[in-house]
């Protein structure tokens, strides 16, 4: 598959190096600055072409005559449509834009349809949904979506309530009619991909799966579900502000937002462009620095269920973050864009509450990808690495079940399965089946499968040889 | 520095070496010659030693920028010190050094040769010394990223170190594809040559042996008097032909099988390549044609000569030493400058001289304008100041390694015109000089340490400096204890 990528920028050079690690996807890059690609400090198997995406001449040199896909992301909304069209009318088969700006967001789907692009990125949105989707969660670790957003893969320290599982054993805890998969329990350095007898100890984390209303009720079972007019404090006033306080609005939950901001006018800016009656109660907008002690303490930083870090600077949400866990805040969540991830985790910071742009939305473009590949005949949707430790790795696999496969139409429990291998939830029409015994797998499923240390490349890679 | 990757990398081209050993292996068979066990001795040490090499099991897989020219530097090294063995083993040569000198000239593609009887040698040796320029011409970290199973994005660098040219680079996104296709290319044109010479009347082993010397651009002959020994005119017009081709960049032979032909005519550097062949072929013939026949035979070994040195292979039809001065200051130069970038020859590469003829014209449009605003730009890209300056760079590079080398070598008091053209036609991998190392002659009469000397020279020379410059900075050999 032949992809093109316009804009080296922080986004462009991610979707480029995340796509070029995968097999059988050429990718061009094209930037209209030659050096960038010298300047790179980790080179990327890509071939790379100055010029500007929307020259005819320069975006036939990249193959847009025979390219399948097209991905524009440099700064500009409108030279990423133009870029579109114009590789589109030349050839190309399907475009991606990325668009930033909200206003252009209002009118969705059609009108962009009919420009010929087929899907709009904007990084702002997709980080403001993520983080929208922990705070719904905020005893969660980590969430994985899977199915178009109608399975997630949850995960959570039992230490955060040690009641209610320390002492007891899977079955006792779990049932078939929970519509919750127990998926994995990661324990002292292992994975374990648990059965019925096993007992949970205090320091395990569990991954669980099903659909988010499921999920949302067992949280609430355990008494860790959202609390009613939660006291988020967000810090900085960004385009991904402007989107999360939209999204937090629609929540049935009711949060109480506080909004700080350095720049007086993108702050009036931000208030008007959000001041709506049903806003207005329950947001705050001040004007002020977020890394003034005071400021945080007056405005009651510790009285916050959650704080979340979205200024420009990395540097400042690090420490504002790390300031807020210290001052007891439960859920802190921090925005990075430059700093690599592992770095602020070596802060102090936790992995799955780190947002970075740049990778929600290159894995946005890869099930994308995804999708246009499984339509020509392959048919794994996507691959999540959810852990890698001392021994080795586990994978949640989202497969599409378009042929003749041979684990179809058997119960599950007839299926002679591979060591490591947890067939975690089939979908199938508008269903979500948590899998017992009995069930089976029938062509058009969707199927997750949980995979540890194996090499699954077709459904039927899970069987024993 | 990252030694357990860069020599598990090393290890995998030793195998690969020993690989490419049982093709001499099978000749030596098929022809007798007594020459069998050099090699079987040879292949077992490579592949010992390779394979030991290829288990260690690095700490930090990740393979930088700096690993890839420490790797290339020291797997060219490694290469020409295991590709001597077979040598060393068969007994037809004096020393060591002697055995190391004519694989690294091999394996350079430059094919200077310290024999002065190759006639005697059996023919599974022969088919080596020659093979080693099909080998090193178009390279053998190429080869490696082309078979290896898994390749990292970094590798570029392994390409960018073993690539001539000022700024090498991919001609398909994936790195392993671009390496296949150049093999496929360099693979198919030599074949086609092969067949061309048996037509001409060639043995099928000599066909083979001078197709590789030609694909190389490397110049080792099994005939004392080189090609002139065949006596054979059609195979000196092909040989002529296919010099020049392996002279032109491959990537534009990718855009030829691409059916992009505008790319190729409007290529610059190949219109100045074209340009300087027929000038100095056109210059040549009327210098030389009162010591030859009629104005034919002139014009037929002037082609030859100046296609075989311009793509520095170094075959030779007649004693150019005893041409006019004109004729051979010509030849000299074609010796600097060399052939495209991306081919499979050695020199300067014209591309640096028309990047620098035209910095100098920019230089000079300042003097007069000195608020103009000008860029060097060829086939309409612009290339940047960045790249100006490393051509530049290249230029004192090669300049102070030829006036050290020169210096060394002079400890052996030839004269000055034998030593000078010995050291050029080292550094730009192209054979025989003039003097005393003209076509006739060989570099046997050089001692021990100027051996040493030129095969420094063939090898910086190949890999253009800086692969071979970084393994003298200190970095390459601090230790640095990770925690």
């Amino acid at each position: 598959m032949k992809i093109i990528v316009v804009g080296c920028g922080k986004i462009g050079y991610t979707i480029a190096k995340v796509l070029s690690e995968k097999k059988d996807i050429d990718v061009t890059v094209v930037d209209n600055n030659p050096n960038i690609f010298d300047k790179m400090v980790e080179p990327i198997d890509v071939i790379f072409i100055s010029g500007n995406g929307a020259n005819e001449k320069t975006l036939i040199e990249a193959g847009a005559k025979d390219a399948d896909l097209i991905v524009s992301t440099t700064n500009a909304d409108e030279l990423n449509v133009l870029c579109c069209i114009m590789a589109e009318r030349l050839g190309t088969k399907h475009s991606i834009a990325r668009v930033r700006n909200p206003e252009y967001m209002l009118e969705f789907n059609k009108l962009w349809k009919d420009l010929g692009i087929d899907m709009v990125i904007n990084p702002e949105r997709q980080t403001a949904r993520e983080i929208s989707r922990i705070l719904r969660y905020h005893a969660a670790d980590d969430i994985v979506t899977f199915i178009g957003d109608r399975v997630e893969l949850v995960s959570f320290k039992v230490s955060e309530t040690p009641e209610y599982f320390v002492g007891k054993s899977v079955s006792q805890i779990f049932d078939n009619n929970m519509g919750i998969l127990l998926a994995i329990v990661e324990r002292e350095n292992q994975a374990l991909i648990p059965n019925g007898d096993l007992i949970f100890k205090e320091s395990d984390i569990i991954w669980i799966m099903g659909r988010p209303s499921q999920i949302m009720k067992f949280f609430t079972l355990i008494k860790k579900g959202p609390k009613k007019g939660q006291e988020i404090m967000v810090i900085g006033g960004g385009k991904i502000t402007h989107y999360l306080v939209e999204l937090l609005n629609r929540h049935t939950t009711k949060a109480n937002i506080k909004i700080i901001e350095k720049d007086r006018s993108k702050c009036e800016s931000l208030y008007e462009a959000l001041s709506s009656a049903s806003l207005e109660r329950r947001c705050l907008f001040i004007h002020g620095d977020g890394t003034n002690e005071e400021l945080l303490i007056d405005e009651g930083i510790d009285t916050m269920d959650a704080c979340v870090c979205l200024t420009d600077r990395d540097e400042e949400n690090v420490f504002i973050s790390l300031y807020a866990m210290r001052r007891g805040v439960k859920k802190v969540i921090t925005k990075i864009n430059y700093i690599h991830q592992n770095m602020a985790k070596s802060l102090g910071l936790w992995l799955g509450n780190i947002i970075t742009p740049q990778y929600i939305t290159a894995k946005t473009v890869i099930r994308y990808v995804d999708g246009l590949s499984g339509a020509v005949g392959r048919n794994i949707m996507t691959i999540h690495q959810i852990y890698s430790g001392d021994d080795g790795n586990v994978d949640a696999i989202e497969f599409q079940v378009n042929k003749k496969a041979k684990c179809i139409d058997t119960p599950i429990k007839k299926l002679k399965l591979k060591k490591g291998i947890l067939i975690g939830c089939i979908s199938r029409d508008f269903d979500i089946i948590i899998p017992s015994g009995e069930t089976e797998i029938h062509i058009g499923d969707r199927v997750i499968i949980f995979s540890k240390n194996n090499d699954i490349r077709d459904l039927d890679d899970i069987l024993e040889n | 520095m990252n030694y357990r990757l860069i020599f598990k990398l090393i290890g995998n081209v030793l195998r690969i070496e020993a690989l490419f050993m049982l093709f001499p292996l099978l000749v030596s068979f098929i022809y007798g010659g007594g020459d069998h066990p050099a090699f079987l001795w040879s292949i077992l040490i490579s592949a010992a030693v390779g394979t030991i090499l290829a288990k260690l099991n690095p700490k930090d897989k990740n393979f930088r920028a700096k690993d890839a020219f420490v790797v290339a530097g020291f797997s060219w090294i490694f290469l020409s010190l295991f590709g001597a063995l077979p040598f060393y083993f068969s007994g037809y040569f004096n020393s060591f050094v002697d055995c190391v000198f004519e694989s690294i000239s091999g394996f350079t593609t430059t094919g200077s040769s310290i024999l002065t009887n190759v006639e005697v040698l059996p023919k599974g040796i022969l088919f080596w010394r020659s093979f080693s320029h099909w080998i090193g011409g178009m390279g053998i970290l190429m080869f490696m990223i082309a078979v290896m199973p898994s390749i990292n994005a970094s590798s570029v660098n392994l390409l960018r170190a073993e690539s001539t040219g000022p700024a090498p680079d991919k001609i398909v996104p994936r790195i392993q594809e671009t390496a296949k296709i150049m093999y496929m290319i360099y693979f198919a044109m030599t074949v086609i040559l092969v067949v061309f010479l048996k037509i001409a009347g060639l043995p099928i082993f000599d066909s083979m042996l001078n197709a590789f010397s030609v694909a190389g651009t490397g110049g080792f002959s099994n005939m004392n008097a080189s090609i002139g020994g065949y006596n054979n005119i059609a195979a000196e017009i092909i040989m002529t032909v296919f010099m020049f081709l392996f002279g032109i960049s491959f990537s534009l032979y990718f855009a030829l099988l691409g059916r992009k032909f505008e790319k190729f005519i409007k290529d610059t550097e190949l219109k100045i390549y074209f340009g300087v062949v027929i000038v100095s072929i056109l210059i040549i013939t009327i210098n030389i044609s009162g010591l030859y026949n009629g104005i034919w035979e002139a014009l037929r070994h002037s082609s030859f000569q100046v296609s075989s040195i311009i793509s520095t292979t170094g075959f030779a039809t007649t004693d150019f030493n005893l041409w006019p001065t004109l004729s051979k200051s010509i030849l000299v130069f074609l010796m600097f400058t060399g052939c495209c970038a991306g081919s499979t020859g050695g020199g300067m590469k014209l591309i640096r001289f028309i990047i620098l003829f035209k910095a100098a014209k920019v230089e000079l449009d300042k003097i007069f304008h000195p608020g103009s605003v000008k860029a060097v730009s060829i086939n309409g890209k612009k290339i940047s100041n960045d790249i100006v300056f490393k051509t530049s760079l290249f230029f004192f590079i090669y300049f102070a390694i030829f006036f050290v080398s020169l210096l060394l070598i002079s400890i052996d008091n030839k004269d000055i015109v034998s030593s000078a053209t010995a050291v050029i036609a080292s550094l730009s991998n192209v054979g025989p000089g003039l003097g005393t190392v003209g076509p006739t002659g060989n570099y046997a009469a050089f001692s021990s340490f100027s051996k040493i000397v030129f095969s420094f020279c063939m090898i910086a020379g190949r890999l253009e400096f800086f692969p071979v410059l970084v393994l003298f900075t200190p970095h390459v050999w601090k230790r640095r204890v990770i925690k």
